[in-house]
């Protein structure tokens, strides 16, 4: 299909694209629009400064095609390739509050075919607004639609400290995740730690109860497990460490996180994680 | 009924004349027939004066009227006092004891004796007194024991106490090699079994994980002659106490004819209730005199009026002759070997001297040598008929006085045995008091800060957690409280604390009689440090400038964070020397304490240098600029000013890491740091990370088969860092090795060459995996036809069987570090140039064959499941290119077959690929690549397809063709994608991204002849 003919499907395709969205919808929205929004260069698509509250988690979705090289229906491989530099993609910038640029995220759209795209950050702790920018290929045009920012999460989104507590957002976005994430034949995506897979680090009380909660299979024998990595403020090593318990069936734990940890990851070895929660659980009572 | 020899009538003895304080000459109040290795009970009434301190004692002499060193039997029990009347003594007599003398001996009047009575026991239960009924003074049967008691058990049975630090060891009972024996009812478990051989000398152990419950039997090993019972649990949370100690004659083994050695032209000499290490010398002399030589020679209690040789032995018989050495050697554990006339004396200012002094006789004398700790295969020495003690002139002080082997201490008996044999003489972790002190171990204590502190009464965690919180490190605010946790370095108090937890220590020590010869203390093992303001204030320097911090993290401020840490360690050596002004403590100059701090340690502390983790094994830490890490010079000029601070009295130390998991010369670059330790007067201890067990329950090929040389040489460099390792090595290839030497020292030579050459980059450290090791030394110089023919050769050649299997358990270790590279060799096939795209060419049957894909766990877990879609693999080569045909059956409609390269492992991956369409795919490190020099073509058929690649080995950039043979690494994998068809396969079944370890790719040889 030539650049000119997808740019035409793009117009008579574009009010289907957001129809019968799988993903729940999340509460308030901090910026939402439902417009087709489609580029060939580097487009903001927030016209208004969108305020975040840094330490909160925060939830970005939205319908997504790009036409080009870097797409699953031309690649097999793509999950593979490296597309950061090359692919289409949703960009997410955060500033703080004197306008200064943070850290930014992209979100690879990597379909022909419109296909819902979703990930949950936290935004970075001096965050005070983000803008959207899409980011085509060389040479090629991308399309978003029903873009939502919400910091209103609900269901076990909004009760687990880790994002991605069930990998709903599909397999064509790793979610910053080590290893490989894959779709099972019932459609449920699976992150496969392959011989070792990070989380991103989200922020966890030290002191406070918390409820573990893991269900997957390993496949290393001995060598399959998952960790509770714990870090202090400032570090990069962990400190502490917690051995999750997982089983298909699930199995869940309540611990109490040493005092000083600020934040937490998990790691895992050779395990097909389905579920991995952290749930913020009420402190025991010390009389008992 | 007993055989009752004696007389029943009362005996009376004549009161001894002198009544002087100090004991008389012992009166001989009778004297026995007795039958050798034969069990009796003496049993008498005696009367004693108070105040006479009267004691009897036993002596069995041979029919030569020799007194051997096992046939005298003169403990502090063997008391006679006014309280008590009746008296018996269980024993063995010797293996040549003929006639026991019952003496008394008292420093006032004499004992009045009766009713003396010597019966045979033939009891089943092979233990002498072993429920202890003997009675509660009685330790008949159990003469070797240390902070152990008789005592009465709440319900009144004897028991046998032992504490920790204690052991309690049966006297030796004789055994018959083949037979079976069982352990009695009720016998206490957890002791071990000792083997001792024909010459009292502990060779092995049976039960090392601890004698279990029930009426176990067992068959006694070939080399036993006798066993002794071993309870030493050595842990503090475990006090044994023995009820009960019984093994029974099962089934005799098959009948030995009894060995008879000719009798060697000497004798060995031992003062009675010599030390333990003393009294090994002596046994390790008796036994490879008896090994070497095919005769034997007794150790004596009493030196014989016969003219030829005699060895003393022990620090109790150099006194007069040997003033001048002991001198010396006074305050170390080194050794003198002398001769005086046609005698020789083996001493040491401690007892330990005498057994390094008689490993170093013997050594000096023949071709023995300790190559490593595995038993018998370990130990290699040549027969002699006419060996003899003709060198006998030595005298060494160690270097370093403390030779350590870090944690695992010697787990198994070969490792306990060996560390003593080679010199080495303590570790940080207590494990077995009895055998450490027989092998010449030196008692060691090492703690953390806080551990330290746990130890004081009243100062225990649940205490000092709640009464003293700012003990603890803060972390974000927050007091971190845990057990054993990291400190905070200014807390008030907190060094008189960390003190006081090392007087209780060493008081621990002299509580039980032991002098503490080793006390360290050391960071916990991270970067976590107190950030209160305390700590976190600038610390005056001496010079009145002020040294802020740059961080809160000692990750970004070592210097800071060092220098507050000795700033603390100088306060605890303040407090300390208040009670012990003469102890030095060892303090790890670990992870940011590896910086010099900006204040000097003071004098009584002994900095511990720790180059961990990355500074190169393959090159001297002072040698900063071939240390090929990233860390560049930084541990030599770490360990330079260390160096440079060590004066005026100061010591130093190290914490080392040379070793690792290949083949390598590493104690070449030891040797230059510790020589420099060394020269500046003041080296103390080396502690040597890496020992592990060399049990010979684990029959397959461990580190030792790869670097004894090394840990041989190193022993003797802790003793001398002036002696020059390679001639220790070549020294050890002759001892270990005999007629393989020159190929083995060749062999050696190969891979120091190698190992020495710095244009070679690769820094080395103790982690460094063995594949890599092999191939960037051994593949890459193109060495390892060569280096497996010499060790054919020197295999060939050996002709002593110890040697021989040494050998041979090289060339294992060396094969199996070449099949550790999964090489496979890729046929030269001439025609592959022009017909490898031709799916059919017959050139293609030629090629090197791979099948049998593997699902790879993707969503599932598919570990070892056969592809459902069968795929073929052909490779083969010309000069330039490497040709890959894919056969892939059962073909999918979005089908593709992928190739991945790598010149060695964490190089630049190139990925290729083509699909049933004929599309081509590449990435370079997993990002779009467009390279036209490889190409493809795809032929499809109707249900499977043929894919071809040639891909030129130029294309991977850091592929080194230099050589006569090269290797790479190579994936071959299918994917089928799609809704309802989709499976990923590989050759080996691992995910394509999988590429961490070398067992997830397939090595491919390219051998240019």
């Amino acid at each position: 299909m030539r650049k000119r003919d997808w740019l035409v499907m793009i117009v008579v395709l574009a009010p289907l694209l957001g129809s019968g969205s799988a993903f729940s919808k999340p509460g308030e929205p901090l910026w939402q629009t439902e417009a087709v929004t489609q580029a060939t260069e580097l487009t903001e698509l927030t016209t208004t400064e969108v305020l975040v509250e840094p330490g909160k988690k925060l939830a970005i979705t939205f319908t997504g095609r790009t036409s080009g090289e870097f797409t699953v229906e031309k690649n097999a491989r793509i999950r593979l390739l490296n597309t950061t530099q090359v692919g289409s993609a949703l960009i997410m910038q955060f500033f703080d509050q004197s306008g200064e640029r943070l850290e930014e995220i992209k979100l690879p759209i990597l379909t022909e075919s419109a296909h819902e795209y979703g990930r949950v950050v936290y935004p970075p702790s001096e965050a005070k607004s983000l803008k959207l920018f899409l980011a085509p290929a060389s040479s090629a045009e991308v399309a978003v639609e029903n873009v939502r920012v919400t910091q209103e999460l609900e269901g076990v989104e909004a009760e687990s400290a880790n994002p991605h507590p069930i990998l709903n957002y599909g397999d064509l976005n790793a979610y910053g995740f080590g290893g490989e994430f894959f779709e099972r034949p019932d459609g449920k995506t699976v992150w496969n730690t392959a011989f070792t897979g990070q989380t991103p680090n989200f922020p966890i009380q030290g002191g406070d109860s918390y409820e573990l909660f893991g269900r997957g299979i390993g496949y290393g024998g001995k060598r399959s497990r998952i960790i509770l990595q714990l870090f202090e403020e400032g570090t990069k090593r962990p400190f502490h460490t917690i051995r999750v318990g997982f089983s298909p069936e699930g199995v869940s734990a309540t611990v109490i996180l040493p005092e000083g940890a600020v934040s937490a990851n998990f790691l895992g070895y050779y395990t097909i994680v389905e579920e991995l929660k952290v749930i913020k659980a009420a402190n025991p009572d010390p009389k008992k | 009924m007993p055989l009752i020899i004696s007389i029943r009538l009362a005996v009376l003895v004549t009161a001894f004349a002198s009544l002087a304080s100090a004991f008389a000459a012992p009166v001989i109040v009778k004297e026995f027939e007795v039958e050798p290795l034969t069990r009796y009970r003496l049993s008498f009434d005696g009367e004693a004066a108070q105040a006479s301190e009267a004691r009897w004692q036993l002596q069995i002499l041979t029919a030569n009227g020799l007194l051997p060193y096992e046939g005298v039997f003169n403990e502090d029990w063997q008391k006679i006092s006014p309280e008590k009347r009746t008296y018996q003594h269980e024993f063995w007599t010797p293996r040549e004891g003929h006639l026991l003398k019952f003496e008394t001996e008292s420093q006032g009047e004499n004992p009045q004796i009766a009713a003396i009575k010597l019966e045979k026991i033939e009891d089943e239960n092979l233990v002498l007194n072993g429920n202890f009924a003997a009675g509660p003074d009685n330790y008949s049967g159990w003469n070797t024991h240390f902070l152990a008691k008789l005592m009465k058990s709440e319900d009144g049975t004897p028991i046998f106490q032992c504490e920790a630090a204690g052991y309690a060891v049966t006297d030796p009972i004789p055994v018959q090699a083949g037979a079976t024996y069982r352990f009695m009812e009720e016998t206490t478990p957890g002791g071990r079994l000792l083997i001792y051989d024909r010459d009292l000398l502990r060779v092995g152990i049976l039960f090392e994980g601890g004698i279990p419950a029930g009426t176990q039997e067992f068959v006694m090993p070939p080399e036993a002659a006798f066993i002794r019972l071993e309870y030493a649990d050595g842990r503090e949370h475990r006090i044994p106490a023995i009820s009960q100690a019984g093994i029974q004659l099962v089934k005799a083994g098959p009948v030995q004819p009894e060995e008879k050695f000719a009798a060697y032209p000497g004798e060995i000499v031992l003062k009675p209730n010599s030390a333990l290490s003393e009294v090994r010398a002596a046994r390790e002399i008796q036994h490879w005199v008896r090994k070497i030589s095919g005769r034997e020679i007794p150790v004596l209690a009493e030196p014989s009026q016969d003219k030829h040789q005699r060895i003393f032995v022990g620090t109790g018989w150099a006194g007069e002759n040997f003033a001048e050495d002991l001198k010396i050697l006074e305050g170390s554990d080194g050794f003198a070997v002398r001769k005086k006339g046609n005698d020789i004396y083996v001493f040491g200012a401690r007892p330990a001297g005498a057994l390094f002094g008689a490993i170093r006789l013997l050594e000096d004398n023949s071709d023995l040598i300790f190559a490593r700790p595995q038993s018998p295969m370990g130990t290699v020495y040549s027969k002699n008929p006419n060996f003899g003690f003709e060198n006998a002139d030595t005298l060494l002080r160690p270097a370093f006085a403390f030779r350590m082997s870090h944690a695992p201490a010697a787990q198994g008996s070969d490792d306990g045995m060996w560390q003593g044999r080679v010199g080495l003489n303590t570790s940080p972790h207590r494990y077995n008091n009895f055998r450490s002190r027989e092998m010449a171990g030196a008692p060691s204590f090492e703690s953390s800060f806080m551990s330290i502190i746990e130890r004081v009464p009243g100062f225990e965690f649940a205490k000092t957690s709640v009464e003293h919180p700012e003990f603890y490190a803060m972390v974000n605010g927050k007091r971190e409280i845990r057990p054993k946790g990291y400190i905070c370095y200014t807390a008030p108090g907190i060094a008189e604390a960390i003190s006081k937890g090392l007087v209780t220590v060493v008081e621990e020590y002299e509580r039980r009689g032991e002098k503490l010869d080793f006390l360290g203390l050391r960071t916990r093992d991270g970067w976590l440090v107190c950030t209160c303001d305390s700590c976190m204030a600038p610390i005056l320097l001496p010079d009145g400038t002020k040294l802020e911090p740059t961080a809160y993290s000692s990750e970004k401020d070592e210097l800071f964070f060092s220098t507050r840490m000795v700033q603390m360690l100088n306060r605890v050596s303040t407090e300390f020397a208040k009670t012990y002004p003469d102890m030095t403590i060892t303090a790890a100059a670990y992870i940011y304490g590896s910086t010099p701090p900006a204040i000097p340690h003071a004098k009584s502390l002994a900095p511990m240098f720790c180059a961990y983790p990355t500074a190169s094994l393959r090159f001297p830490i002072l040698d900063g600029e071939n240390n090929h890490n990233s860390v560049g010079k930084q541990w030599e000029n770490k360990f330079r000013e260390y160096l440079d601070r060590t004066t005026d009295g100061r010591k130093i130390s190290m914490f080392d890491y040379h070793y690792t998991g290949g083949f390598s010369t590493v104690a070449d670059s030891a040797r230059e740091d510790w020589l420099a330790m060394a020269k500046t007067g003041g080296a103390y201890e080396i502690q040597l990370d890496g020992m592990p067990s060399d049990k010979a329950k684990d029959s397959g090929i461990n580190p030792w088969d790869y670097d004894a040389p090394e840990k041989w040489i190193m022993s003797r460099l802790m003793w001398d860092p002036a002696l020059d390792p390679q001639k220790l090595r070549e020294e050890y290839c002759r001892r270990a090795y005999q007629e393989g030497a020159p190929e083995m020292i060749e062999f050696y030579n190969l891979i120091r060459a190698a190992w020495s050459n710095p244009e070679i980059k690769m820094g080395v450290n103790c982690h460094s995996k063995a594949p890599d090791l092999f191939e960037t030394f051994i593949v890459k110089p193109g060495n390892e036809k060569k280096l497996r023919v010499l060790l054919v050769q020197a295999e060939g050649k050996a002709k002593n069987p110890q040697s021989k299997l040494l050998i041979q358990r090289v060339l294992v270790a060396f094969d199996q570090q070449t099949e550790s590279m999964k090489r496979v060799s890729i046929p030269f096939i001439t025609e592959s140039t022009k017909e490898w795209d031709i799916p059919g060419s017959t050139f293609w049957l030629q090629a090197l064959k791979f099948d049998g894909f593997k699902k790879v766990s993707t969503w599932n877990n598919f570990e070892d499941v056969p592809a459902e879609r069968p795929t073929f693999v052909s490779v083969m080569r010309d000069q330039d290119n490497l040709y890959v045909r894919f056969d892939a059956q059962k073909a999918g409609k979005n089908d593709r077959v992928e190739i991945v390269l790598q010149a060695e492992r964490r190089a630049t991956s190139y990925y290729f690929a083509l699909d049933r369409q004929g599309k081509s795919y590449a990435m370079k490190n997993n990002a779009p690549w467009d390279q036209e020099a490889w190409s493809g073509k795809v032929q499809d058929e109707s249900d499977h397809y043929i894919a071809m690649f040639r891909i030129p080995f130029s294309t991977m950039e850091k592929l080194d063709m230099s050589g006569g043979k090269y290797d790479f690494m190579a994936k071959f994998v299918r994917l089928i994608s799609g809704k309802d068809e989709s499976e990923e396969s590989s050759l080996l079944g691992y995910s394509i991204t999988r590429t961490h370890y070398d067992n997830y790719w397939t090595k491919l040889t390219v051998e240019k002849d």
